[in-house]
């Protein structure tokens, strides 16, 4: 298994979150595109909630990239909740196919590497990765009752509620997707349920390193190493077993978890989880500091579970997904294209799949169908009629861009957005 | 590396819980709920009630009052704070049934509440009912009365 380089570098075109009031209120609260004062996302119950995130996120990050659903070729989308019921209910309505993906808190990650090799492939053109999470849908599968009277231990996470969205298109602007490293399943025997960091940490140990060692790479090569909810003793434990290693990461890395949360006035614990986590930080925080300059490890981490494997006594594996963010064009610096090279040598397919397939432009030319086939489909417009909260939404989104900016145009939004339950960002800040 | 020693090392550096505090909490607070329960029982002594039923309407009390906090979302913080001081008692009981029966309302009045409102307290109920059972055994073989 190998560090796959993205010939073409594929674009985050544009990003979406949203978040709920607790996350609104943490160090990065403002960053979010928008956030729900009571966490329902005006709906009745809280994994319709998740699912609503999910959609609403996905609608901001296409409203700036400029594009509509059925411009997407395809939408990876996961959480946490049962068959990943959220996401299937909060995408229902896109015009788009559809991929549920669970890979726990990992999915992020997961998302944005399979959407951008099927855009570098050429075999899609734009391509969503959503991920969402919501701790009290969590709280209730996972834990215990939402009302229940209990302690946790300082070693346990609090699940964000939120969600992030990615639009991956052919090689644009930046950021870029430069390479990926899928995870291995890590099973180190933590069968602790209330330390996620430490049954995670060594899945992110095991694919850190071998991206290091494979691409001859050192931690402080990079702006930032960023891991999606190691928390408080997962991070610690990163550090440590990576120093081991002979990596040394203390400067580099930083942990969306950690980040979303300040743990020392909002009761959080070890800090934030969930696959809305990492989504929704890299998308807010991380990816819009990227600069030419060093690019960024992206490792969102999973903790694979069910609430009755645990009970089964089963350990807690763990699988970390790297992805690595660049602002540069190409892999022009000397030692990138040796070792881009160095990888194609070790994977001769991949060239001469390429050379086959100079498809790209061609499924693009090819794309005019997929509109024949909107007009043959008129249940899809129809639905599209019958969903004015989409629309009214839409209506009021493409000014969400400038709604940190300018407060007056976000108070005339939100006057025109009476069917949207989400309050903007601005009006608190 | 190997398991053993990453579980050894994990435990090791793992924060813990602060059991002194967590403990002169616990016994505050569940002081005070053994405080307000005999309160309650000398009221209902004082209007008339006598020892059994005075003892029965406390346990009615406690069980209402935590119940109704619960449902106004204050049960879960006050018990944050007093951990097993609310949780031992009575009060936690009911805590233990109100929130499942809060939490799956979405699902309905039978497959949700119906089915799982003893989810966290059924343990409680089962072996509590076969100890008093098996207890009842133990009285009768060895010709004590009930």
């Amino acid at each position: 298994m190998s560090v796959i380089t993205l010939k073409t570098r594929p674009s985050v075109l544009a990003a979406g979150t949203i978040v709920g009031l607790k996350e609104h209120d943490g160090p990065i609260g403002a960053e979010f595109d928008r956030f729900d004062e009571d966490d329902t996302f005006g709906m009745k119950t809280w994994e319709q909630s998740e699912g609503e995130s999910q959609r609403l996120a996905l609608n901001i990050a296409l409203d700036k990239a400029g594009l509509r659903a059925s411009d997407l070729g395809a939408v990876f989308a996961g959480d946490l909740i049962n068959q990943c019921v959220p996401s299937c209910h909060g995408l229902s309505g896109f015009d788009a196919p559809f991929f549920g993906l669970f890979g726990a808190c990992s999915t992020s990650a997961e998302a944005i590497m399979l959407a951008s090799l099927l855009v570098d492939g050429g075999y899609i053109g734009a391509c969503g990765a959503v991920t969402s999470s919501h701790n009290c849908a969590a709280e209730r599968q996972f834990r215990s009752p939402l009302e229940y009277g209990g302690q946790r231990p300082p070693t346990a996470q609090w699940t964000v509620t939120g969600a992030g969205a990615f639009v991956i298109d052919r090689h644009a602007k930046p950021p870029y997707v430069a390479e990926v490293l899928p995870g291995r399943v890590i099973d180190r025997g933590v069968t602790d349920q209330s330390n996620m960091g430490a049954a995670m940490a060594p899945a992110a140990v095991d694919t850190l390193t071998r991206y290091f060692h494979e691409t001859g790479s050192k931690p402080d090569d990079f702006a930032a190493v960023v891991t999606g909810d190691l928390g408080y003793e997962g991070s610690g434990i990163l550090v440590d077993l990576m120093q081991a290693q002979g990596y040394d990461l203390s400067a580099v890395h930083a942990d969306c978890g950690l980040t979303i949360y300040d743990r020392s006035r909002q009761d959080v614990h070890a800090g934030g989880s969930g696959c809305g986590c990492g989504a929704a930080v890299l998308a807010a925080h991380f990816l819009p500091k990227l600069s030419e300059k060093k690019d960024l490890l992206y490792l969102a981490t999973g903790a694979l579970m069910s609430p009755d494997s645990v009970k089964q006594g089963l350990s807690i594996p763990g699988v970390a997904h790297l992805v690595r963010f660049s602002a540069k064009e190409t892999a022009d610096s000397g030692k990138m294209q040796s070792e881009a090279a160095g990888f194609h040598e070790n994977a001769p397919d991949s060239p001469a799949f390429r050379e086959n397939a100079p498809d790209p432009p061609a499924f693009r030319e090819n794309a005019p169908e997929s509109a024949v086939f909107r007009e043959n489909a008129p249940d899809s417009a129809a639905f599209r009629e019958n969903a004015p909260e989409s629309a009214a939404f839409r209506e009021n989104a493409p000014e969400s861009p400038a709604l940190h900016e300018n407060t007056r145009e976000s108070a005339g939004t939100r006057e025109n957005a009476n069917e949207s339950p989400v309050a903007e960002p601005s009006e608190r800040s | 590396m190997d398991d053993k020693t990453y579980q050894a090392y994990v435990k090791a550096r793992a924060e813990k819980s602060p059991l002194g505090a967590d403990m002169t909490k616990a016994f505050v607070s569940g002081g005070a709920v053994c405080v307000v329960g005999q309160a309650l029982g000398d009221l209902y002594r004082f209007l008339g009630a006598d020892k059994e039923d005075a003892a029965c309407y406390v346990s009615a009390t406690l069980i209402v009052a935590a119940a109704l906090l619960t449902v106004c979302g204050v049960f879960d913080k006050l018990a944050k704070w007093a951990g097993a001081g609310t949780l031992v008692p009575i009060t936690g009981f009911a805590n233990s049934v109100v929130s499942p029966a809060l939490d799956t309302k979405a699902e309905g009045l039978i497959l949700g509440v119906g089915a799982k409102i003893f989810l966290v307290a059924g343990p409680v109920i089962l072996y509590g009912t076969a100890a008093s059972a098996l207890y009842g055994l133990i009285l009768w073989a060895f010709g004590g009365r009930a």
